[in-house]
């Protein structure tokens, strides 16, 4: 897909902004804290009503006013022109697709793909599980609907089943809820191994563009239980009880999954340096990326907030190269990119945009 | 405000979906807009309260010891619907798909919500079982976990061995949805579709 445009009302800093972006690249360049971000951020509430830089959609609205808007505009391989609407904001949310509401999440999410690379990725590496377990839930969610499903009702059941824990409760209540916990668990399960796979199939290719031919990523799925099958889930659960009663919550689970993320130089795995950790977040977004292609059949638009600027000059160069070229692209900086004539630029300036 | 005010107010907000703005809108309507028809509301009230129970064979709202649907002498009284609410009940009875009789839990296991086996109307269940007569139950519960528990529930605990069948109706309704937001059509074809319990 492709945006084709973007207007802004009481978003952030933003007290009003239209944006075209009928092209392949688009820079918004502009000082720090003048709105760059704020505008990328806009964009990316089009994938699954989820900003990549908090979780707490209550600040988006700027001060004073009562909710934001935003209308997007995107040229889709399978929908065509379609107009996304979203209001936040103290009187409540609403999302229109075409002017049809949309009630449900599960059918919007992953409909509009785009993927954000922005400093706040350093967190897959240096965070903890948590943050490396949403990644891939967004990524999973976002190309399965049915994956989306399956982790609502597992998160659900473990929610009911730490209560259960802690109320003394029968065995045939723990056994109604195991059972039908236990699908659901390995599901996640199959699913995010398949996928870690798939994404480190093209981790690799990618990375090769980025580095150096003698550094090799690694991504592995580090599972907390490694079951496949439901009845042995289920089992597992059930002898936990004690323990887990303990504890007072559910202790194993996919609930408990991580990802492993390295760099190999020359066959060892060594502590990574700063440039190829940054390297490999970057890697992994376009892997991302590729993976939502790859799968949803749709491009995916990046979105690449000032992190071209933390990559040392050979990898920048090699950030271009590993980019898919046919992927719509929008960045931003503090200062205009090399081949500025390649882009169309956008100044952001005290929440107002306009040509340079 | 007045205290008799406050007192009503306190009431109508403790009811399900009402918050205070629209718990406010009520109180007003009822002793400033509408005064006249408090009278008919109180004495419409009272006389459901003491006419209207609950039916001591299924669950189902009732003005005698048994529901309408339990007094249908042509209905099938060996096929047993299970659903979480009354509505749900009357949302199948409008789709007109069902031959059988009822049995109304009033709600579903969720420890969350403080339900458990106590809270849900599985005494008289168990005793519809332990009687015989019930050969079939079909659970119209929803399609989330807690309902998914709860019919297991039934199956495992409730049901065990005695002769019955057990069918899940699900296939169609909306994941995540209940029985009582799905269409007719839906409904129909989710009762048609009813398939084994595993
Ligand atoms: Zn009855």
């Amino acid at each position: 897909m492709r945006f084709l445009n973007l207007r802004l009302q009481n978003f952030r800093n933003i007290e009003f902004a239209e944006l075209g972006l009928d092209v392949p690249r688009t820079f918004l360049v502009g000082a720090n804290g003048q709105g760059k971000s704020n505008l990328l951020e806009a964009l990316g509430l089009v994938t699954a009503l989820r900003s990549f830089r908090t979780q707490n959609l209550s600040v988006l609205t700027k001060k004073d006013a009562g909710g934001y808007a935003l209308v997007h505009q995107v040229d889709h391989e399978v929908f065509g022109a379609t107009e996304v609407e979203m209001h936040g904001g103290r009187n409540g949310r609403k999302l229109l697709v075409d002017d049809e509401a949309i009630t449900r999440l599960g059918d919007f999410i992953g409909r509009f793909p785009v993927v954000t690379l922005s400093s706040a990725d350093f967190q897959l590496l240096r965070g903890s599980p948590a943050e490396r377990r949403r990644f891939l839930d967004l990524t999973l969610s976002t190309i399965d609907p049915e994956y989306f499903d399956a982790l609502r009702r597992y998160h659900r059941g473990i929610a009911e089943r730490n209560r259960l824990l802690k109320s003394r409760s029968s065995t045939a209540e723990f056994d109604a809820f195991e059972i039908e916990i236990a699908p659901h668990a390995v599901f996640l399960y199959r699913k995010r191994k398949e996928a870690v796979a798939h994404l480190q199939m093209v981790l690799r290719e990618i990375y090769c563009g980025l580095a150096d031919a003698d550094e090799g990523p690694e991504v592995t799925f580090r599972p907390n239980v490694d079951l496949a099958e439901a009845s042995d889930f289920a089992a597992m659960l059930a002898a936990s009880r004690k323990r887990d009663e303990i504890m007072g919550a559910t202790q194993k689970g996919p609930h408990r999954d991580d990802l492993g993320l390295a760099v190999q130089v020359g066959g060892a795995k060594e502590y990574a340096s700063d440039g190829q950790q940054r390297g490999l977040c970057v890697a992994l977004r376009i892997a991302q990326a590729a993976l939502f292609r790859d799968v949803l059949k749709i491009a995916p638009v990046l979105l690449v907030d000032d992190v071209l600027g933390e990559l040392d000059p050979h990898r920048k160069a090699g950030f271009w190269q590993a980019c898919p070229p046919d992927l719509q692209m929008i960045a931003t900086g503090t200062e205009l990119p090399e081949n500025a004539s390649d882009w169309s630029v956008w100044r952001v300036s005290n929440g107002r945009v306009g040509r340079p | 405000m007045t205290p008799a005010y406050e007192k009503l107010l306190l009431q109508l907000k403790a009811l399900p979906g009402l918050g205070y703005r629209s718990a406010e809108r009520i109180a007003m309507h009822l002793l400033v807009e509408r005064r006249d028809g408090l009278t008919d509301l109180i004495e419409s009230l009272e006389a459901a309260k003491a006419a209207v129970g609950r039916c001591a064979n299924c669950g189902n709202i009732a003005e005698s010891e048994l529901c309408g649907v339990c007094q249908d002498e042509r209905r099938d009284g060996s096929k047993v619907c299970v659903v979480e609410h009354v509505p749900d009940l009357i949302a199948i009875e409008r789709s007109s798909a069902w031959k059988g009789r009822y049995h109304v839990l009033h709600g579903k296991l969720s420890p969350i919500h403080g339900v458990g086996p106590e809270q849900l109307n599985f005494t008289s269940l168990q005793r519809r079982i332990q009687t015989g007569g019930v050969s079939e139950f079909v659970l119209a519960l929803s399609n989330d976990i807690e309902g998914q528990a709860t019919c297991h529930y039934i199956q495992e605990e409730l049901v065990g061995s005695h002769p019955i069948e057990v069918t899940r109706i699900g296939f169609g309704l909306p994941s995540g949805g209940g029985v009582t937001f799905a269409d007719s059509v839906t409904l129909r074809s989710a009762l048609e579709s009813r398939r084994a319990y595993h």
